[in-house]
């Protein structure tokens, strides 16, 4: 019984993330490729996202502390970063990097 | 045109190089080489690419890639000799090397250059993708 409710909730949550936006298309081909033969697919994969995230947002802050902004590899930072998230379906983290990519490209430092 | 061979454990695909031969035999499982530098993109290259029963290779540049086909002049690779490679497929953006150069070193090359090389972007914007 509580099993079952669990599994509703979890649905729920999941179905949340795809009408709120957070995330895509690309999540579900991901979930497609997950089989027998490869349980955990989709667990790995957003693992990696994590630690890859983890350290690319790092990067960030470190270029963010240098005066003046290096836009050019503030920007390089976000293409990567840009990259993982389409490749998760992370759609709403990426138009967060397309926005400020955008505020690179216009040397805005406010933004 | 794809036919599915009937016990699901080989893909008889036609990939057509520049000169219209067929590459891959049907009996034969093909050997894809991906290069991308981002760790999660190989992750779900190589899944992808699996689920239609082809081996794979992941490298994380192009210079790993040439070294891996044996195309580096100083550096013989031992595995040349009998190496099949049907496909690579490769990132654009990548630091070093971009996945343009990397085909250019390819295809420039003796035993590779009528390997099909697909080179992928998530770039929407095409003037950021140079010819």
């Amino acid at each position: 019984m509580e099993r079952n409710q669990l599994h509703r909730q979890v649905a729920q949550m999941r179905q949340s993330f795809f009408d709120q936006g957070f995330l895509d298309e690309q999540f579900v081909q991901l979930e497609e490729l997950q089989d027998d033969t490869n349980p955990n697919f989709v667990e790995e994969v957003a693992t990696l996202f994590y630690r890859d995230s983890g350290r690319l947002l790092t990067n960030l802050e470190q270029a963010m502390e240098r005066s003046p902004l290096d836009f050019v590899r503030l920007d390089n930072i976000m293409q990567q970063f840009k990259g993982s998230c389409s490749s998760i379906g992370a759609k709403r983290v990426r138009n967060e990097c397309n926005q400020f990519k955008e505020y690179c490209r216009a040397g805005n430092s406010d933004g | 045109m794809m036919n599915m061979a009937r016990n699901g454990v080989v893909s008889n695909r036609r990939w057509k190089s520049e000169s219209g031969i067929d590459l891959l035999d049907s009996q034969t499982e093909a050997h894809v080489l991906a290069v991308d530098d981002s760790l999660i993109d190989r992750k779900v290259i190589e899944r992808l690419l699996k689920t239609t029963s082809c081996k794979v290779t992941a490298v994380d540049s192009g210079m790993r890639a040439l070294q891996y086909l044996g195309l580096v002049e100083d550096q013989r690779s031992s595995v040349v000799d009998g190496l099949k490679v049907d496909l690579i497929i490769t990132d654009y953006c990548m630091p070093g090397m971009t996945g343009y150069e990397l085909l250019k070193k390819i295809k420039e090359s003796s035993t590779f250059k009528e390997t099909p090389v697909v080179i992928m972007s998530s770039e929407n914007v095409l003037a950021r993708i140079d010819r």
